[in-house]
């Protein structure tokens, strides 16, 4: 379908370029995948938030 | 999935007594096309609009006068009723729109496989279409000229909607609130848990009038936009009332009309001239001799330092490599790391390409007396439009007693409009002004209360211990933004060379192209295209919408020829069976010419001719060729 084409090259494309861990990058895709087919659960969003990096200037440090 | 509609019926629904259409004609094949002849008045537009309230399930909001005005005008039915069967992947629905006409109400009952107990009340549609059949979704599929106006206008953000909904991108819109909502619970969650702490409390109780305030600051600032376009309009009212009452005296009327007039004139030269005056005052050398003397002395430094040769980084980067300095001392490691650390002091090649600009303009500048003499123009023209103005207003007093009594009387009222008016745009100014405008203050201006707010925001963040939680989320909505509107632009882009492929093909006479999908569909250097070309470039974006869509709909269509001429019908009768895996198309006999008489010698097509009746005969339906061309015949004749 062409959505998850449009969407899978938008992904790869916002994922490579941001400095966040290996870890992260497959459970963020993953995510949003599964958003897509309804078969997320809410867990699935808050390890994706935990493993996002805050060393690139967005947190200050608290 | 598969969507195909098989057929509708109506019951007790203005013309229609009893009416079936069973697409299937009691067999299993659906064919490809039908094409259903209604003469104008007979209720096509009625059928559409069921067709749309059977599938949107909104028609439980009609008022009473609109479901009784589904209410035959003869005979004494207290109940109407209008059907559909459709297709969803392998399910089979059936809808029932009821119309009780004594009590004015609209309700639904719906049965498909697997339900028990046959018919049930309401209206149920599956799970996977839940949120998609929307009022506005359902309007891009059965079809009507308006809707194909609202894609090509600017007013509308309809092309983009559908991009959006089609193809499910709101989905990452409904992420982005689930993310949202799992940080507030986390919050509260944090809140409970430290319930103890007085500074929390603060901090929560802070955050939330600094929020108030500022929502109050934005509905006080549209209350305030509000207040003077109606005062504005209001004044525009008193002023047409006081050229009424002039202009209705013979006497007065010419005087009136030359004075406007040339006021007209006055204020047109007026803003040529403020035109003038915005370009010269970009020039500082014009304003002021001073300026001028200025800049011509900093020209003379520049040369004097030979500016901005000398202070190039890349010298001190090649000084580096060298073995001895300018000086004559040797360059070792440390003196070379310490040349190259101090280099990016100095200019770099970027930095020299826009000194030596500035050095080129400062060098061939001229000053010109051309502002000097248009702001004195702008004074005297000034004084001729007020003078002007004295004349009409003191023309009402050539008018009599009672008339000079009205127009005194108007002429306080907008006099205390004009007061009125000045007061809220002071207002509105300050409200609006951008953060850090002097004399705003986050009381009284909008971005300065929403910088508070936030601010409140992070530190009960900090708080409730969630700060690090919730600029993480940020991020990742940042993320998810990022891939949403990248995603977009690439379906946007694809639709775009699709539509551009089937509308080059329909209009072979003129070269329209689509641009880009901004809200509505922008055309490539047209502001304008005729009714014709606006439905066919509206079928080529809807049949290349659906083309990559992970749900296939059935395209049904009102009168799709009716305002294209002859060349145009014909292309798009070869084009748009090929765009849509169901079409149903509703045409008059006027269409048949060019558009429905192309579809004679394609196969399956199935026709169909409903006849409503004037009394209260039934109407009734006849399928089959002959039958609809022979109508057409008869009608023509």
């Amino acid at each position: 379908m062409k959505l998850y084409e449009e969407l899978s090259n938008a992904m790869n494309e916002v994922v490579s370029v941001t400095e966040e861990s290996s870890d992260f990058k497959p459970r963020f895709t993953k995510l949003i995948e599964n958003y897509f087919d309804s078969s997320y659960v809410e867990r699935d969003i808050d390890d994706v938030i935990e493993l996002i990096n805050l060393s690139e200037g967005n947190s200050d440090g608290n | 999935m598969e969507i195909k509609i098989l057929g509708w019926g109506y019951e007790n629904i203005r013309r229609f007594n009893t009416l079936d259409l069973d697409l299937l004609q009691g067999g299993t094949h659906l064919s490809h096309v039908t094409l259903v002849m209604m003469r104008n008045g007979t209720g096509k537009t009625t059928t559409i609009s069921l067709m749309r309230s059977v599938l949107n399930g909104t028609a439980t909001n009609w008022n009473p006068e609109e479901v009784r005005s589904y209410k035959p005008t003869k005979g004494q039915a207290s109940q109407g009723k209008f059907y559909i069967k459709i297709k969803f992947g392998t399910e089979l629905y059936h809808y029932n729109l009821i119309l009780d006409y004594e009590r004015g109400r609209a309700s639904y009952e719906t049965s498909h496989v697997g339900m028990s107990g046959g018919l049930e009340q309401g209206h149920t549609l599956p799970m996977q279409l839940k949120g998609v059949f929307t009022k506005e979704f359902i309007n891009r599929f059965i079809f009507d000229g308006e809707q194909a106006k609202k894609t090509l206008s600017a007013d509308s953000k309809e092309a983009e909607l559908a991009v959006t909904y089609l193809y499910q991108i709101e989905k990452l819109d409904n992420l982005i609130s689930e993310i949202n909502s799992l940080v507030q619970r986390k919050q509260s969650e944090s809140d409970s848990k430290g319930a103890t702490s007085s500074s929390l409390s603060y901090n929560r109780t802070r955050m939330e009038n600094k929020r108030n305030h500022y929502l109050n600051l934005v509905t006080r600032r549209d209350k305030v936009i509000l207040q003077m376009s109606q005062y504005q309009t209001r004044w525009v009212d008193l002023e047409n009332q006081r050229t009424e009452l002039i202009t209705s005296d013979e006497r007065l009327r010419q005087d009136q009309l030359n004075l406007t007039s040339r006021k007209a004139l006055k204020n047109n030269e007026l803003n040529s001239l403020l035109q003038t005056i915005g370009t010269e005052v970009k020039e500082p050398f014009n304003i002021h001799s001073l300026f001028d003397a200025r800049l011509k002395s900093l020209m003379n430094n520049m040369q004097t330092l030979k500016l901005p040769k000398t202070t190039a980084r890349e010298f001190f980067k090649e000084l580096s490599e060298s073995p001895e300095c300018v000086c004559g001392r040797p360059i070792g490691q440390e003196e070379k790391v310490a040349i190259l650390k101090r280099a990016d002091n100095y200019l770099g090649e970027d930095d020299l390409s826009v000194i030596n600009a500035i050095k080129d303009s400062l060098r061939n500048y001229s000053t010109s007396g051309e502002l000097t003499i248009a702001l004195e123009q702008m004074i005297t023209l000034k004084e001729e439009i007020q003078s002007i103005q004295s004349a009409l207003d003191r023309l009402v007093l050539h008018l009599d007693e009672e008339a000079i009594r009205k127009a005194e009387s108007i002429a306080e009222e907008q006099s205390d409009i004009k007061q009125k008016i000045l007061g809220l745009q002071q207002e509105r100014d300050i409200l609006d002004a951008p953060y850090g405008t002097p004399n705003t203050s986050e009381q009284n201006n909008v971005a300065a209360a929403e910088k508070a707010w936030k601010e409140a925001e992070e530190n009960l963040q900090r708080a409730t211990g969630t700060y690090e939680y919730t600029q993480k989320a940020n991020k990742l909505i940042i993320y998810i933004n990022n891939i949403r509107s990248l995603a977009l632009q690439k379906l946007k882009d694809s639709i775009i060379i699709k539509t551009n492929e089937k509308v080059e093909r329909i209009l072979t006479d003129d070269r329209i192209t689509v641009d880009k999908i901004d809200g509505s569909l922008i055309l490539h250097d047209r502001t304008a295209v005729s009714e014709g070309q606006t439905l066919a470039i509206a079928y080529s974006y809807i049949g290349s919408l659906f083309e990559h869509s992970s749900f296939e709909f059935p395209f049904v269509i009102d009168s799709p020829a009716a305002s294209m001429d002859l060349g145009v019908r014909r292309e798009v009768a070869s084009i748009i069976p090929t765009l849509f895996k169901q079409l149903i198309i509703f045409v008059t006999s006027g269409e048949v010419a060019g558009f429905a008489e192309k579809f004679y010698s394609m196969d399956d097509v199935l026709y169909a001719t409903i006849e409503g009746k004037e009394n209260n005969e039934k109407a009734t339906c006849t399928f089959g060729k002959d039958y609809f061309s022979a109508y057409q015949c008869e009608e023509e004749e």
